[in-house]
């Protein structure tokens, strides 16, 4: 039986890149513990099927060829900053590199 | 037809500002769109489009705040193939946001009530696509299945659903949640506008390397030949109303001369274990790419760990959030083998159980839902009682199998009731028929004529 602690969903929210406050990590918490323990029946259940469920049966490939692709500027009109065919971000360290 | 549009700009505009299924709406375009529209099999025919598929410049928001205000530059597959053969969009419908939901409760935008009593939700997560068509804002509607967000919806309207079969109808330009189990639903009023819709949108596609290369063919089915079967563990535990009514239904079949019997599919009854292990796993992959940087809202921020760590905690809704999270537990190192490693093979257990109820019936029954449509704010502080309301729909998503939910009856209250008809892969047909004959029933009778005079 896994528990699901403050810790763990901040150690989850930061895997998953998502920002947190502290207000909301104790719903989380309770919501996700209910949710795993919930799951846990799966425990249960007598399988011993392969499980190489949803895997596809052929691979579709296409030509290497060029061809159309989206147009720049729709792309750019969209970007929350676009400078000569790049999108500009923040760096990825702060300080020296 | 321009008659037609004019109705439905007319109920769009009054029923609306209530109702909230149309995120965007603008009447002037909309006639544009119709005068522009083309000749063919769906000449001027005016579909609402739930607003996770893109269109070509219009908004497309998945009921989010993190899309800011992003417009497409192309149309989704589907959408093309409509307009080539002659329909046009007429506006996009409220959702759950990114698809996440039972009610549409989840949307940035505000919930979407249920045209037949607005105290009540439409049902989610495709509730305005649902809505739309229960409200005459739309003769049919798009939508999209992962766990039932189109049959579920489409229960609590009183109006047709469709899930195909996955792969049937390419996904390219519809928002990713769950790849494995994501598909483009429709919403109509009778099978043969369903069917319609349909033959134009399904079949393969470059751009969706899942999409089925099989030939998508409208074959005629013999819907008094079908072998029916009620899947038994449906039934355990199911009073009230919803019971009635199934039961109600079942008798109409037998007296149309339908054969119904009974199957045991044990395994269902871990769908909605199985799909919220799978589904939110997927999630958690797919909906990584909204990060800030290339699309929507971007947060303030100093290095780009940041930047994506703030849009996404500013951008995204609670149960996103939450969605996110469960899904990132389950394929987390130490975890992944018990949670999504067991998950699937559960659900290959659940492929083989179809399989052989499958070789031996036609098409499986089940109610669309296990409650009538319930009121606003009714689930909403307990996750889990909500992800129960997908109890009857997610094991068709599993399996891949193709399923319909169709009007079958009202409540002593007047809310509707639904029907589900559960079909093999690329069974479609058999569902179309079965759908068709349905429509004598007393049941689908009573919700079309109480459904023509909601104001």
């Amino acid at each position: 039986m896994t528990t699901i602690t403050p810790d763990e969903v901040r150690r989850i929210a930061a895997l998953a890149n998502l920002r947190l406050a502290e207000s909301e990590v104790p719903r989380l918490t309770a919501e996700l513990a209910k949710i795993v323990a919930y799951v846990e029946q799966l425990n249960d259940a007598e399988v011993d099927e392969p499980g190489r469920e949803g895997e596809a049966t052929s691979l579709a490939l296409f030509e290497d060829a060029p061809g159309p692709s989206l147009p720049v500027d729709g792309v750019a009109a969209n970007a929350p900053e676009f400078r000569d065919g790049f999108f500009v971000v923040p760096p990825v360290l702060t300080g020296e590199s | 037809m321009s008659a037609n549009l004019e109705r439905c700009i007319e109920r769009i505009t009054s029923r609306n500002p209530e109702l909230n299924a149309f995120l965007t709406f603008d009447a002037e375009r909309a006639r544009a769109e119709s005068s522009r529209a083309a000749a063919g099999a769906l000449a001027a025919l005016p579909v609402a489009v739930k607003d996770n598929i893109v269109v070509a410049g219009m908004p497309t928001t998945c009921g989010s705040k993190i899309l800011g205000a992003f417009h497409s530059p192309f149309d989704a597959t589907a959408v093309s193939r409509l307009r080539a053969a002659g329909a046009f969009v007429v506006g996009k419908t409220n959702l759950d946001e990114f698809a996440m939901g039972s009610s549409t409760e989840n949307s940035a935008f505000g919930v979407t009530r249920n045209p037949w009593d607005p105290t009540r939700v439409a049902g989610g997560s495709s509730g305005g696509s649902a809505a739309a068509v229960a409200a005459g804002m739309a003769p049919v509607a798009l939508g999209s299945e992962t766990g039932g967000s189109v049959r579920q919806p489409a229960a609590f309207c009183g109006v047709l659903g469709l899930k195909p079969t996955w792969g049937r109808i390419s996904r390219s330009g519809l928002v990713a949640f769950a790849s494995s189990l994501d598909q483009i639903g429709v919403f109509s009023l009778t099978a043969a506008e369903c069917q319609a819709v349909f033959s134009v949108i399904a079949g393969h596609d470059s751009a969706d390397s899942t999409s089925s290369d099989r030939p998508v063919e409208a074959q005629p089915v013999d819907a008094t030949r079908l072998r029916f079967a009620v899947v038994r563990e449906a039934l355990e535990g199911l009073t009230g109303d919803v019971r009635e009514n199934f039961e109600t239904s079942i008798a109409f079949l037998r007296d149309s001369g339908a054969s119904v019997a009974e199957v045991s599919i044990p395994s269902v009854k871990l769908a909605i274990a199985v799909y919220y292990i799978v589904a939110n796993a997927e999630a958690s992959a797919n909906l990584a790419r909204f990060d800030g940087v290339r699309y929507g809202a971007r947060a303030e921020a100093s290095t780009l760990r940041d930047l994506y760590n703030a849009s996404r905690g500013e951008g995204f809704g609670a149960e996103v959030k939450r969605r996110i999270m469960l899904g990132t537990f389950a394929l987390s190192s130490g975890y992944y083998e018990a949670y999504y490693g067991r998950a699937q093979k559960v659900r290959a257990l659940m492929r083989r159980q179809f399989g052989e109820a499958f070789s031996r019936f036609d098409v499986l029954l089940t109610p669309t839902t296990p409650t009538p449509p319930f009121r606003v704010g009714e689930k909403s502080d307990d996750p889990l009682a909500m992800y129960l309301s997908d109890i009857y729909t997610a094991p068709a998503n599993l399996v891949g199998v193709p399923a319909i939910a169709v009007p079958s009856g009202l409540t002593p209250e007047g809310l509707p009731l639904s029907l589900q008809m559960i079909a093999p892969h690329f069974g479609e047909n058999a569902l179309f028929a079965a759908a068709e004959a349905f429509e004598r029933s007393p049941g689908w009778q009573l919700v079309a004529e109480r459904r023509a005079t909601l104001a």
